[in-house]
């Protein structure tokens, strides 16, 4: 994030001498005898132009590839016979998710972490932060704070065949869906109809699985939804760039 | 063809990237990083140095500069080579393990945050 970093620090060890650190790439450094300054460091980053740019990135436009790296992760500690590795660097992850204030995402994770190391299988440790940080994750900057995993939208059998249909085809490439709803979280399609309910729905994905393969079955599952469903962390993975400014104008308009 | 004892090759470069994007996602989260260093320096001094101080942090900011300021533990020469320019070691973390408490640093990668 800096074109240069400068340190410029005296030790309590040796508090008659000062040295500066500077590097420009973050792969080569200084070290240099500097002028005197009291114990303590100073950090000076000095800034690229595109810096304001890239503070205004939302967050979320990391999770996706964020995630696909770590599941990378896993598959390559799992291939290695790792057995509680996976489930501490998710937890991890999981509290960095929430950091950025990602925090569908972070919960998205520690149901991984659930599913690498079932209850019965788990240490002490790795209980104890997914307890800890369960009810941090599931809050969310969308109305979905008292979201619930659900199976059904409603109670009439005829309005979740499409919901079933969507999870039938998904599965038949190995990916699961998981569904998430609340009876706050309505959406108004039209101005002059009452809002219909939304859901919000994670998939996970088997790395063997192509993304063109998911997307694919995305578009025809869902095609003659009510309104149309959004997966722009798909479209936007893939360089759809004409159907990604589809869905973002949509998003924008019933404010996603 | 016999088998012979290989030495694993790093991408110094490729480590370093995917490290910063997979880390830090975003600029709040780096500069939040260096704070907790400044953090740790501070409670690093209050643990070894035989001084009493009153730790302060100052982060300031002009146009195309980051200043944070500390007045903890500082480095010497050989800690700056040991810790500062070496991605994964933290001083923090060997303190940790001697039983040191309040501290925020752990896998020596708060400072790769400012790379570019």
């Amino acid at each position: 994030m800096s074109d240069r970093v400068e340190v410029w620090t005296c030790s309590y060890q040796a508090p008659e001498v000062a040295h500066r650190f500077i590097s420009r790439s973050g792969e080569t450094y200084t070290v240099e005898p500097a002028e005197p300054r009291p114990i303590g460091t100073q950090l000076r980053l000095i800034l690229p132009p595109s810096f304001p740019a890239i503070c205004e990135r939302a967050a979320e436009r990391n999770d996706f590839a964020l995630g696909q790296t770590l599941r990378k992760l896993f598959t390559t500690l799992r291939d290695h016979g790792a057995l509680y590795e996976q489930a501490e660097i998710g937890v991890a992850a999981a509290k960095l998710a929430r950091a950025r204030g990602s925090t569908v995402v972070s919960a998205m994770y520690l149901e991984e972490v659930e599913a690498i190391v079932p209850q019965p299988r788990q240490p002490k440790r790795i209980t104890e932060a997914l307890q800890t940080q369960r009810p941090l994750s599931r809050g969310s900057a969308m109305p979905l704070a008292e979201a619930e995993l659900i199976d059904a939208l409603t109670d009439d059998p005829e309005r979740n065949l499409e919901l079933q249909e969507l999870r039938a085809a998904l599965r038949e490439l190995g990916v699961v869906l998981s569904v998430r709803s609340s009876e706050e979280y309505q959406i108004e399609l039209d101005d002059d109809e009452s809002p219909v309910r939304g859901i919000y729905a994670f998939l996970a994905v088997p790395g063997e699985v192509e993304t063109a393969a998911v997307l694919s079955c995305l578009q025809s599952a869902t095609a003659n939804w009510l309104a149309p469903v959004t997966y722009r962390g798909l479209l936007k993975a893939l360089g759809m760039a004409d159907a990604l400014a589809r869905q973002e104008q949509w998003a924008d308009r019933v404010r996603l | 063809m016999t088998a012979s004892l290989q030495k694993t090759k790093v991408d110094f470069a490729g480590l370093m990237r995917v490290l910063g994007e997979a880390l830090y996602s975003t600029p709040h989260v780096a500069i939040r990083e260096l704070v907790q260093n400044a953090y740790d320096s501070c409670t690093r001094r209050a643990l070894e140095a035989a001084d009493r101080f009153e730790p302060a942090i100052a982060v300031t900011v002009a146009p195309g500069v980051l200043t944070i300021t500390d007045n903890g533990a500082g480095l010497t020469a050989e800690e700056i080579h040991s810790y500062l320019a070496t991605v994964g070691a933290g001083y923090t973390r060997a303190l940790r393990e001697q039983g040191a408490k309040g501290l925020i640093g752990y896998f020596g990668l708060g400072f790769l945050s400012r790379s570019p």
